[in-house]
């Protein structure tokens, strides 16, 4: 696989990175034009420096301005695994599908995972492993919406309890109860 | 290999989740008693990918994860197959694609292979991940795309717990640079009704969609080895 295979990771959300597409940034990324890309190197409190060794192959990569994803030469193939789909509400997911830049007829193809698991146990336990791994990722939430709200043991951890309760009806799988003290 | 990231986030920073975050959480949080939402964006930090991380290699109960590993792996060639669509009948002719994965997670601490680059062995693809953070603190275990609204039964076989379902399409030659959502609206929106209304229960799934080649001398062709309708 080496030298066959060429990687380069994008950063940011669906919609700046569908965008990115978009607007043709995929262009000129085959394995043979693929050199460094307008490289941003992370540095590891997750702040973006401009890698000065790209700078010029940046002029040379970028984009041209033109809005055309038609100009990318070879088929684009898109991945969305992990049954991801399952985040977006009734609706929102096939506007997302309906969304994504894929032309007809240019060979270009979706690979999706999609889970059709309607065991509400499997799907409950799936969300609360014994290893409290995944009780650790939402009550980590908590502590980051504090954050966001400027302080960090806003959501006191000890003050909320995890479940993963799955709603079969609705197809949602809810996280996290607020424990009300007795006698205020 | 070295690894790059490129930055795609949006001057927009509300749309990166960067600042409207507070309003989101105050907003969730204003519903009604057991519709209290919190935004998803906040389990993707620094220390959420990583938990993240542990999940997918150490929590034995979270299905998902290996479900989909596993025919990843059993149906690589199947596939490549789709995606190589036109070529697959020419002699090792090597396509360039782009493979672009929604969603790929850490970013942050990526180092250039990719888990999901090995499913793919013989097509010297340009393999994009795209780290995302996206929507609310609730998830449907329930997606589905793949029935067939025009009454026409899908025929493939269950094996074990999991399928594949290699989807092939044929496009009108009118459309060669339509976008998907042309796609999903005029030709083919029967195939992409809630899965709801077909009777799988307990799989988990990867759906291929080929979206056809309708250059000169393309035909759509069967896919071998694999079942197929449309």
């Amino acid at each position: 696989m080496q030298g066959k295979v060429n990687t380069r990771g994008l950063w940011g959300t669906f919609e700046g990175g569908l965008k990115f597409v978009e607007e043709g940034g995929l262009r000129g990324r085959g394995v043979v034009a693929a050199a460094a890309a307008r490289a941003h190197s992370l540095s590891s409190d997750g702040t973006t420096t401009l890698s000065s060794a790209s700078s010029e192959q940046d002029t040379a990569e970028t984009p041209l301005s033109t809005p055309d994803l038609g100009t990318l030469e070879t088929p684009l193939h898109l991945l969305f695994l992990g049954a991801s789909l399952g985040n977006f509400s009734p609706g929102e997911d096939l506007a997302f599908l309906r969304s994504l830049p894929l032309r007809a007829g240019r060979g270009d193809t979706l690979l999706l995972g999609l889970d059709h698991t309607s065991d509400t146990a499997k799907i409950e336990r799936a969300y609360d492993d014994r290893a409290g791994i995944t009780r650790r990722f939402i009550l980590n939430g908590l502590k980051s919406a504090g954050r966001a709200l400027g302080d960090e043991s806003l959501f006191a951890p000890e003050k909320w309890a995890y479940v993963s309760r799955y709603d079969a009806q609705e197809r949602k799988l809810a996280f996290l109860g607020y424990r009300f003290r007795k006698g205020g | 290999m070295s690894a790059h990231i490129i930055d795609v986030r949006l001057d927009n920073k509300s749309s990166n989740g960067e600042i409207n975050v507070r309003d989101e959480i105050v907003k969730g949080l204003s519903h009604p008693a057991g519709q209290k939402t919190l935004p998803q964006l906040l389990l993707y930090d620094e220390e959420g990918l990583r938990i993240y991380d542990e999940i997918t290699t150490q929590a034995d109960e979270y299905y998902v994860f290996p479900a989909e590993e596993a025919l990843l792996k059993r149906h690589a060639n199947d596939i490549v197959h789709i995606m190589q669509g036109r070529h697959e009948n020419k002699d090792n002719d090597p396509i360039e694609g782009v493979v672009l994965e929604l969603g790929a997670g850490y970013v942050h601490q990526f180092q250039g292979t990719a888990q999901s680059a090995p499913v793919f062995p013989c097509l010297p693809f340009m393999y994009f991940p795209l780290g995302c953070v996206f929507l609310a603190l609730e998830l449907h275990a329930l997606s589905g795309w793949i029935s067939d609204g025009t009454g026409r039964q899908i025929k493939t076989t269950f094996t074990q717990s999991s399928v594949f379902i290699p989807f092939v399409t044929q496009t009108s030659d009118a459309s060669p640079s339509s976008h998907i959502k042309q796609f999903i609206a005029q030709d083919t929106a029967h195939s992409f009704c809630a899965l709801k209304d077909v009777a799988f229960t307990n799989v988990y799934y990867l759906l291929c969609v080929g979206l056809g080649e309708t250059r000169a001398g393309a035909h759509p062709r069967s896919t071998r080895g694999i079942t197929r309708w449309a």
